[in-house]
């Protein structure tokens, strides 16, 4: 029954609708497009309201949002110009600094050298200064010990002379003349140091 | 009249007779004014600021305005600026056509084959009279493709002729059928589950499967309404590029 019920109201709502609309031939049943009847109150209409579409697109609409769009695109084209000067002057103040701060290394390292070169020739000036007094100090030192030496020579050979006399008085008991005395320790001297 | 087609029926709101012809103001009339009034609110009151930063319905203008000009730019290049009122204008007539369809009981003019058939005979009589302006006889070269072997001539002559007065008829059948396909479905459909309720005979299920059925079938009416104002833009670019630069 329920089955029957169905296919019945499925017939009624679906199948003859449709059925009507693609039998109906010309006339009131036929698709209402058709009505020829209706065709120059829509023509008309569409004409009107196409032309009040076009008209205010054409004269206000369009163009004021064109000139929206191209503020819009001005305004951004000009903004990304800047922040490309902007950059570039960064990049410029960047290549200023980095060029000082090499400059100041340079001057920097140029005055430590400087610096150090001066110590060292200071370094070595006394150094030399120091070397030559100290050869004149050694130079004067060999010249005492030199004098001290031929004045020690001098006097030996006249002590000797005296101990050589007093040897032959005292020893052999006899009395020898200076000058004699002299020669022959001059000459023993002599031997001695040959 | 059968149920589903009922829909497209028109019923004069105010009879105006100008000499022999019935101009009278029908549901049809009224929206077609509805849609021109909307689409000249939505362009100018949302950039009447010409503000810098779009807001919601700014953006709508904008995108709307960038889609077309986009699409006409790509086909008619340097003087897209040219034609561009004319072919975003087509394309809200359509757009508001189909959009305003949707809403129940309101009237689909783009589903009457009249107003199509108007449209696209306005789009290739423009674009034809556009070609004859511009390149003078020149212009039937159009049906002769450079660099076609002469031999050919008798073949090809007279199917480029048919192509390009078919050309206002696809046109206008396209769209009309995929307004008028989608509204008696729909009005199939709804109609079933009306009277699957009214007579009362159980399998609610089935009822509910079928009512979400035409639910879907609505989202993909948006769509088709869509896609089918776009493809009007499209082709009547085409047709605009081939008034002006014969191929």
């Amino acid at each position: 029954m329920k089955r029957k019920a169905l296919m019945t109201s499925f017939a009624a709502s679906v199948l003859l609708p449709a059925a009507q609309a693609f039998a109906a031939d010309g006339g009131a049943g036929g698709l209402p497009q058709m009505d020829v009847r209706t065709f120059p109150s829509q023509l008309f209409w569409l004409a009107v309201s196409f032309a009040l579409i076009y008209i205010v697109m054409a004269k206000i609409s369009l163009p004021r949002v064109r000139e929206t769009l191209d503020n819009r695109n001005a305004r951004k084209d000009s903004h990304l110009d800047q922040a490309g000067q902007l950059s570039e002057e960064a990049e410029k103040v960047k290549k200023a600094y980095e060029k000082s701060l090499a400059e100041a290394q340079k001057k920097a390292a140029d005055a430590m050298a400087a610096a150090a070169r001066d110590a060292s020739a200071k370094a070595a000036e006394e150094q030399s200064a120091f070397a030559e007094k100290a050869r004149k100090r050694l130079a004067e030192t060999d010249r005492n010990i030199a004098a001290a030496k031929t004045e020690a020579l001098g006097s030996m050979t006249e002590i000797a002379t005296g101990i050589a006399s007093d040897i032959a008085q005292k020893v052999a008991n006899m009395s020898v003349a200076e000058a004699d005395a002299k020669r022959a320790v001059e000459a023993a001297l002599k031997e001695h140091t040959a | 009249m059968s149920d589903i087609l009922e829909q497209f029926a028109l019923k004069p709101i105010v009879p105006i007779h100008l000499g022999s012809f019935d101009i009278s103001f029908t549901q049809s009339s009224a929206f077609m004014i509805a849609g021109a009034l909307l689409t000249i609110a939505l362009m100018t009151l949302t950039v009447r600021g010409k503000a810098l930063i779009p807001g919601r319905w700014q953006n709508i203008s904008e995108i709307l305005y960038e889609s077309i000009f986009g699409l006409t730019r790509e086909y008619l290049s340097d003087e897209a600026w040219k034609y561009f009122p004319f072919v975003f204008t087509v394309f809200m007539v359509v757009l508001m056509g189909n959009l305003f369809g949707l809403i129940p009981f309101a009237y689909t003019y783009t589903s009457q084959i009249i107003v199509t058939g108007a449209l696209a005979a306005l789009v290739v009589g423009f674009a034809t009279l556009l070609g004859f302006v511009r390149h003078g006889l020149h212009f039937f070269s159009l049906f002769f493709p450079k660099g076609t072997p002469i031999v050919m001539a008798p073949f090809i002559i007279p199917v480029e002729i048919i192509s390009y007065l078919s050309r206002p008829v696809s046109l206008s059948i396209r769209l009309c059928l995929n307004m008028v396909m989608g509204h008696m479905l729909m009005r199939l459909i709804g109609g079933f589950c009306v009277t699957m309720i009214a007579l009362g005979i159980g399998l609610k299920l089935f009822t509910a499967v079928t009512f979400s059925v035409n639910t879907m079938l609505m989202a993909l009416e948006c769509l088709v309404a869509l896609i089918q104002a776009h493809v009007f833009a499209v082709l009547t670019c085409v047709y605009l590029k081939d008034g002006v630069e014969l191929h």
